[in-house]
């Protein structure tokens, strides 16, 4: 082992949620410090939930995130509706379903090019590859605006969704939107196929660390996205309403986010989470698509969370398609569309009750509790985001790494770390190249 | 009153020869200043021949398509920007000083927009940016950014360069 002294001080690795630092210190070749600093400021969301109603929570909680605002306005939806005891129709659910690919495939193709590509093309950024790699930055351009335009119709906004409310929806999409829709994602086809390939091109870092794989699981044969229990890779299975054992958030020193933990030090959300628990309920295409890129169930890679985005970008895709040519053909029942504002007129019984939703977003499963009182008003809140539950494991994924890789630069240490953390897709923006990198050799 | 616009902004903002002139306006009219651009569309409803605006709000990265079938020999992006100047202030900001990264991971980075309307319409991009005095939520401009706004409006259908 290399007998080194390494010191790398990564200040504001990332922002949007949050602020991050990457810290690692190593002395004569022993890893002694190695920490992902989270000094975000508390946003105070479920504290502005207090006294509001259930039926303006989602218009609020979307604010929480412009990538995952459709996830949720859902997961606010169900927590609401969970509480008063509403059941979504069939129809409800296929439309939130079709909702949540949409913001899936919008979140991960971004993911996919914007913030991991150029570190696997070689690129300081993004913006170079604009003279080296045109097509690619016109096809992401293209799929990005695809699917923000089929959010458009589905919704009234591409983000921070209008239409989309507790106890369904207040204006259903007419035939000719879901023609519009429809025309949008077929032909976005030869994109994503054109994604799959340069996909197959790009070389991942080779690391594994085996850790416990959190994710919604179902009894069906549908990919788990909206509905299910919460279960676990080593086993575990438990009821939404029980998150808070799923989770089992503590405090560290240098976070202002919480850690999570569930049967082992530490656990991990997101599209390899649901593509390790979830495989044989991915469309087939997906399925054809992870066998392509050699992406096999259990993958301990975390690198290869991207991969797995990639996978579910494919069966997003599909499984939208899908949902919309049923609903083209059953046809909608608009008898279900709706006008609730917040429920001055009794449009929807409620009653006190405490209600969780848990939502498959982009970056894993997203827990939101509500206790609401007889007349639907938030008496208390808590909401439990994907990036918070994987912090713990970026970490311990870190301090597996760091002795592996003392043999390279510092430059490509740091590199590596960055990749690591971007992998996870963490919600905080900018952590691609915003980097104070700071070495000090002692 | 002396004006707002600097000789620079006025040159950036006079039409491209030979062909089309084309603004591109970028804001969230819900986060007060930042809406300039967008008001500055939808006071601009009826350009004079030649010139073309297309209001990309809070989409940018949407208006490619849109803008290439243009074929503008000129293309102006006009936003809010913070480059420390008095509220109302008004400058062209050069590409190389526009960041690689936007605050978020929501949308593309400004640049990318900028370089890929460059190379695809083969026009001159400029950039040019407002110091915002408000950015706070909310709807409505600032009384010093709606005065450039008005500046600007005025400077595009009455300037004798656009006759």
């Amino acid at each position: 082992m290399t007998k080194r002294n390494i010191k790398v001080n990564v200040e504001y690795l990332t922002r949007v949620e949050g602020h991050g630092n990457i810290v690692v210190n190593v002395k004569d070749g022993v890893l002694e410090e190695c920490r992902l600093d989270i000094v975000e400021s508390p946003r105070f969301f479920e504290g502005m939930l207090r006294g509001r109603s259930i039926f303006e929570a989602q218009h609020i909680t979307s604010r929480i995130c412009g990538i995952c605002s459709c996830g949720h306005s859902l997961a606010s939806i169900q927590a609401a509706e969970d509480a008063i005891g509403l059941a979504p129709s069939e129809q409800t659910t296929k439309l939130r379903r079709l909702l949540l690919h949409m913001e899936n495939l919008d979140s991960h193709v971004l993911h996919i090019y914007l913030l991991v590509a150029p570190d696997l093309l070689g690129v300081k950024s993004f913006v170079p590859l604009v003279e080296t790699h045109n097509k690619v930055v016109r096809r992401a351009l293209r799929l990005k605006k695809t699917y923000n335009n089929v959010c458009d119709i589905l919704v009234g906004r591409h983000v921070h969704p209008i239409s989309c409310i507790v106890g369904g929806f207040t204006k259903l999409p007419r035939e000719k939107d879901l023609d519009a829709m429809l025309e949008l994602l077929r032909g976005s086809r030869p994109d994503i196929e054109a994604t799959v390939d340069l996909a197959k091109t790009l070389k991942f870092p080779k690391f594994e660390r085996d850790t416990e794989y959190v994710a919604l699981v179902s009894d069906d044969a549908v990919y788990p996205m909206l509905m299910g229990d919460v279960g676990s890779s080593d086993g575990v299975r438990m009821k939404k309403k029980d998150y808070r054992k799923i989770t089992n958030e503590f405090i560290v020193s240098h976070s202002s986010a919480k850690h999570t933990r569930l049967s082992r030090e530490s656990y991990a959300v997101g599209a390899l989470a649901r593509f390790n628990l979830n495989y044989d309920k991915l469309h087939p295409k997906a399925r054809e698509v992870a066998g392509e890129i050699g992406l096999k169930p259990k993958c301990a890679n975390p690198f290869l969370n991207t991969a797995a985005q990639l996978v579910e970008t494919v069966h997003s895709l599909e499984e939208g398609i899908e949902i919309l040519e049923e609903l083209r053909e059953k046809g909608i029942n608009y008898s279900e569309e709706i006008t609730v504002g917040l429920n001055e007129k009794n449009v929807i019984p409620v009653k006190a009750g405490n209600g969780v939703g848990a939502v498959e977003v982009p970056r894993g499963v997203l827990f939101h509790n509500y206790e609401v009182d007889d007349k639907g008003i938030i008496l208390n809140a808590n909401c439990i985001i994907p990036t918070n539950q994987n912090l713990n494991n970026i970490e311990r994924d870190m301090k597996e790494l760091v002795p592996q890789i003392l043999d390279k630069s510092e430059e490509e240490i740091t590199l590596n770390l960055e990749m690591l953390v971007r992998a996870y897709d963490p919600c905080i923006s900018c952590s691609t190249h915003f980097l104070n990198v700071k070495f000090v050799n002692r | 009153m002396s004006s707002l616009l600097t000789d620079e902004v006025k040159k950036a903002l006079v039409p491209g020869s030979g062909g089309l002139t084309l603004i591109v306006t970028v804001g969230n009219s819900l986060r007060g200043d930042d809406g300039v651009g967008p008001y500055i569309a939808s006071r601009m409803t009826n350009p004079k021949p030649g010139l073309h605006i297309l209001d990309a709000a809070d989409r940018p990265e949407d208006c490619i398509d849109a803008a290439v079938a243009l074929h503008p020999v000129k293309t102006v992006v006009l936003d809010a920007a913070d480059f420390g100047g008095k509220p109302g202030d008004v400058c062209v900001i050069p590409q190389e000083l526009i960041p690689d990264s936007t605050l978020s991971t929501h949308t593309f980075p400004l640049k990318i927009i900028t370089k890929v309307l460059e190379q695809e319409t083969g026009s001159s991009v400029f950039f040019i940016g407002i110091q915002p005095e408000n950015l706070f939520w909310g709807e409505g401009l600032s009384e010093s950014v709606l005065r450039t706004a008005e500046e600007i409006i005025l400077f595009l259908t009455r300037s004798k360069a656009y006759a």
